[in-house]
């Protein structure tokens, strides 16, 4: 295929902004779907995924155009998912693109997000079509916004184009703009085999569907080809372009995008940035950026009732198909009972796995609070893993815990700012920055321990910023902390699913903030529950749950014991719910009351 | 041997913590009457041979409200219809303000036994608080009137009325004593759903007593009640000798009885392993008319489980405080083995004093008493 035919692009947007709406309008535009084909945002096929409005899995999609030039045009759209827990699957689709369109909404202004994808797109090298959506909006300041975004990407307010994707307005100059402004491919089609996978989906019957970009060569159907990294062979029994489903082709030539079918059964072996070649032909070297997407955050995941052990091991199993970011093994708890812990790359990555048992699977799961991972040297010289908080070794054996840190980059209206560095200052950051891009915007910098944030900080950020405030973040290096492992007892009784690991300064408020929850969430016993907080063998908080006052029926009048009898009945199922330590019954949502405090 | 137990659905008019069924409005007795004798004689023609019966029982609504002819008519049909040879009790419940001498005689006549006295409280604020008809004086009067005619009778009084002073509640045990009470029905005051109590709470115009107060009371009367010779025989019941009610005993033994009127409920045992439980309906109009039909005025019945019965049975034994939970019977009759089932919580729930364990017998404490139905709950299947 001519390469200058070829434009290979993305979209980068904020969740909102209206990157799916202004993708229907380009498969619409361009005939690649009829109206009547067209499911309101056709990329975003997950239900999940459209009610938050966030592609999680990345497709492509193939348009021709008939440009104003009368040329025909190949114009693949890959598109990316766009939240910051999925920055290395993005970067990765920016990869296999030439350009991308920015799309800022006219009345909210440019987000963290945006940016973080935007300095991705540039690092990338990509050609960058600035685009104002949602211009029909009575309170879009298109002028303000264009301004903000020249200053971030060069060039003139004049560049920036004005498009509604609601009504399709200047949705035919940005087509224009995506065959003149974004570069064509290059590649050799007659070198060796070079292809990048940015994303694979699993079919119950093929096996992985491996999503390509073919940077040099050409892949044909039965080729002998191999994954680079993982060193996998498979035979390319199928290859075709994406459209709106899969379309078979003979071969994709350097600078197409399609699909690769090999039967290749374990979605670990085809890894999104991994490099697809000919075996008996191979490339000299892959494709730059590969990495393992490793999790970074892990929780314990126990289903709510035992005897669903194994459906939740059936349903991660088949999460996993498709998302080779989740990690997942199985641990037990003596409170919790036989279940797994599972390791995300983020926390909106573990809300949506969590949300997809139980929706899709019907599971209903306790959650313990998440935690990072750390590094722990030992007096012994050597080093450990902890993924876990009770797997951490006695304070005597360690030497230093080294915990994850993050660069967390905040967009926001210059009126919050104050209460947006308190908030950072309370969870350990360390400033690094403010960058005025408006004078009502400003980018905030703050170097912080990945573990403050995975819990409530988003939400933090969220109410004392009115939703104003986006933030995104990259994992940077491990840091030593002075850190502790937090145990919660009852009556004496250790209860492993509720110790966390904290920072030493802040164990003894957290203690007792914990301790005080706990005692709203356990309710009153027979026997008074002791509830206890403690660092190693040292007690830092207590409270008691007085037992039950008072608990009986007045009377069984004429005999109506039925009604007795099933308020006993449904009284024994709902201790049936709670769960065990020693003589205490704690219920489910005392597990979640970490997450579940408010920052005094 | 099994019990009866007649609902009389009429009232004055409504206390404000009552949710039994019952109405203001529609007091035609004859129908009623009439109904029940249809009522009575259906489940005569099934169960009259099954077992004689040992207890009737009168209970309401206000079955004090019924004429003495109507009452006549429905022992005559219980009579005809059951065999009431080796009748041990007849209890009917009575509102102070019916506790009329001639009425009482008539009772008496009729082969009333024993009556169940409304009281509540002897002040007349509480008793304005609950909607009661009577006043304190009538209530007093009452008491006297009733112990002049029968040797036995039972006083009802309620503890815990919001703000209602510890004296009070002191007061009214003692009142009744000195009365020559020889048997008390003590209850604290529930708040039901629908009720107009609840309604008030709900409102924020009531504050509920809190639970320390209801079990300051309760355990306050257990020591008074028991040091002046009452017998705490069940939870909410104290008798002094020979004075207990063989009626509600049966239902914490578990023994059959049949309920007549409407919303009444039956327990019927026919072999160790099969049992039902049904109720009527709960509401006159719709009572009357079944019946005229010829009909059954069910309104739901179900067959108890195994687990069910045996639930049952633990948790109506453990209400009586002199005989308990029989762990033989418990084994024999319901194929529940509590000492091994339940070893870890008998242990931890005697270790606290809850229950104690004697004769193969669980027996709750006085603080077990207070926490009565938690206590169930650890030990049912």
């Amino acid at each position: 295929m001519d390469l200058q035919r070829i434009r290979n692009f993305c979209i980068i947007a904020h969740i909102d902004h209206g990157k799916s709406t202004l993708a229907d309008r380009l498969l619409e535009q361009t005939g690649t779907l009829t109206a009547r084909e067209m499911q309101a945002q056709v990329l975003d096929s997950m239900d999940l995924e459209r009610e938050r409005g966030i592609t999680i899995k990345s497709h492509a999609i193939r348009m021709n155009y008939k440009a104003q030039d009368g040329k025909d045009y190949v114009l693949n759209l890959i598109d990316t998912p766009g939240h910051v827990d999925f920055t290395y699957e993005v970067s990765r689709a920016l990869n296999a693109c030439e350009g991308a369109i920015l799309v800022v909404d006219a009345a909210q202004g440019i987000e963290a997000q945006t940016i973080s994808n935007l300095y991705l797109a540039l690092e990338a090298d990509l050609d960058i079509i600035p685009v104002l959506n949602k211009v029909d909006l009575p309170s879009a300041r298109p002028e303000i916004v264009a301004q903000t975004v020249t200053d971030l990407i060069g060039g003139n307010p004049e560049d920036v184009l004005y498009v509604s994707a609601k009504t399709g307005e200047g949705v035919d100059s940005l087509l224009e703009a995506v065959v003149a402004r974004i570069s064509h491919p290059t590649g050799d089609p007659d070198a060796p085999l070079k292809a990048l996978i940015f994303d694979s989906v699993y079919d119950t019957f093929r096996g992985s569907v491996v999503y390509t970009r073919v940077f040099d060569g050409t892949l044909r159907t039965g080729d002998p080809i191999e994954f680079m990294a993982t060193a996998q062979r498979y035979n390319a029994e199928e290859i075709g372009v994406l459209k709106l489903g899969m379309e078979p082709v003979k071969e994709l030539t350097a600078g197409e995008v399609g699909y690769v079918i090999g039967s290749v059964k374990d979605v670990q072996d085809a890894k999104v940035g991994d490099t697809v070649t000919n075996w008996r032909n191979p490339a000299p070297e892959a494709v730059p950026g590969f990495r393992v997407a490793k999790p970074m955050v892990f929780s314990g995941l126990y289903p709510t009732d035992s005897d669903d052990f194994e459906d939740l091991r059936a349903s991660l199993e088949k999460l996993q198909l498709n998302d080779a970011a989740l990690t997942y093994e199985p641990e037990t708890s003596t409170a919790l009972g036989f279940g797994f812990r599972v390791g995300f790359l983020g926390m909106l990555h573990m809300e949506i796995v969590q949300e997809r048992l139980d929706r899709e699977f019907d599971l209903d799961i306790i959650t313990t609070m998440p935690n990072v991972r750390y590094t722990v040297a030992l007096t012994n010289g050597t080093e450990i893993i902890v993924e876990n908080p009770n797997e951490m070794p006695p304070t005597g054996t360690i030497n230093e815990i080294r915990e994850p840190f993050i660069k967390a980059q905040i967009i926001t209206p210059t009126d919050y700012i104050g209460t947006l560095m308190k908030l950072c200052q309370d969870r350990r950051g360390v400033y690094i920055n403010t960058q005025y891009l408006n004078p009502e915007r400003v980018d905030l910098q703050y170097e912080l321990p990945l573990a403050e944030v995975v819990f409530d900080f988003y939400d933090r950020l969220k109410s004392v910023s009115r939703g104003y405030a986006s933030l995104d973040y990259e994992f940077i290096d491990e840091r030593a902390g002075h850190l502790v492992k937090l145990d919660v007892l009852l009556n004496g009784d250790p209860v492993d699913a509720l110790s966390t690991i904290v920072h030493r300064d802040k164990a003894y408020h957290m203690g007792r903030k914990l301790a005080r929850k706990l005692k709203e969430l356990i309710p009153r016993q027979l026997y008074e529950v002791a509830i206890q907080a403690a660092i190693g063998s040292k007690v830092i908080s207590r409270e008691t749950v007085k037992p039950l006052r008072k608990d009986v029926t007045a009377r069984c009048y004429g005999g109506d014991i039925s009604r007795k009898r099933k308020l006993l009945e449904k009284q024994k199922a709902g201790k049936k719910r709670m769960k065990q330590v020693g003589s205490v019954e704690v219920p489910q949502e005392a597990f979640l009351a970490v997450l579940a405090m408010e920052d005094e | 041997m099994a019990g009866i137990y007649v609902h009389v659905p009429f009232c004055t008019q409504r206390c404000v913590y009552c949710d039994f069924y019952f109405t203001t409005t529609q007091h035609n007795y004859g129908v009623f009457s009439r109904a029940l004798e249809a009522e009575i004689e259906s489940y005569g023609n099934e169960f009259g041979d099954k077992e004689p019966i040992d207890t009737l029982y009168f209970g309401g609504g206000t079955p004090s409200l019924l004429p003495l002819d109507d009452l006549a008519r429905i022992i005559s049909a219980v009579n005809d219809h059951f065999d009431l040879s080796a009748v041990q009790e007849v209890t009917l419940e009575m509102n102070p303000e019916e506790a009329k001498p001639a009425y009482l005689r008539g009772l008496k006549d009729l082969g009333i036994t024993r009556l169940s006295l409304g009281v509540q409280s002897f002040f007349d604020e509480d008793l304005r608080f609950m909607n009661r008809v009577h006043d304190a004086a009538q209530a007093e009067a009452a008491v006297e009137a009733v112990g002049s005619v029968f040797d036995s009778f039972t006083v009802d009084l309620i503890f815990g009325l919001p703000d209602q002073p510890f004296e009070y509640w002191g007061a009214n045990l003692e009142k009744a004593i000195r009365l020559g009470a020889p048997h008390f029905s003590t209850y604290s005051l529930t708040v039901e759903e629908k009720t107009p109590l609840a309604k008030q709470v709900l409102r924020g115009l009531v504050e509920p007593a809190t639970d320390d107060t209801m079990r300051d009371r309760f355990l306050f009367t257990m020591e008074y009640l028991t040091e002046r010779g009452y017998d705490h025989y069940e939870v909410c019941s104290f008798a002094k000798a020979d004075e207990r009610s063989i009626h509600n005993q049966n239902y914490w033994r578990h023994r059959n009885y049949l309920g007549f009127g409407p919303s009444a409920h039956s327990f019927w045992k026919t072999t160790r392993s099969k049992a039902h439980r049904w109720s009527n309906v709960s509401n006159l109009k719709r009572y009357n008319g079944l019946l005229q039909q010829r009909a059954l005025p069910l309104e739901e019945r179900e067959q108890l489980t195994p687990t069910a019965l045996s639930d049952e049975f633990i948790y109506l034994a453990l209400r009586s405080m002199t005989e308990g939970l029989d762990l033989d019977r418990l084994e024999a009759d319901y194929g529940v083995d509590m000492l091994t089932e339940k070893r870890s919580e008998l242990a931890e729930l005697e270790q606290n004093g809850l229950l104690t364990l004697r004769n193969n017998r669980i027996l709750l404490t006085r603080e077990g008493a207070v926490v009565a139905d938690a206590v169930a709950l650890e030990l049912v299947g």
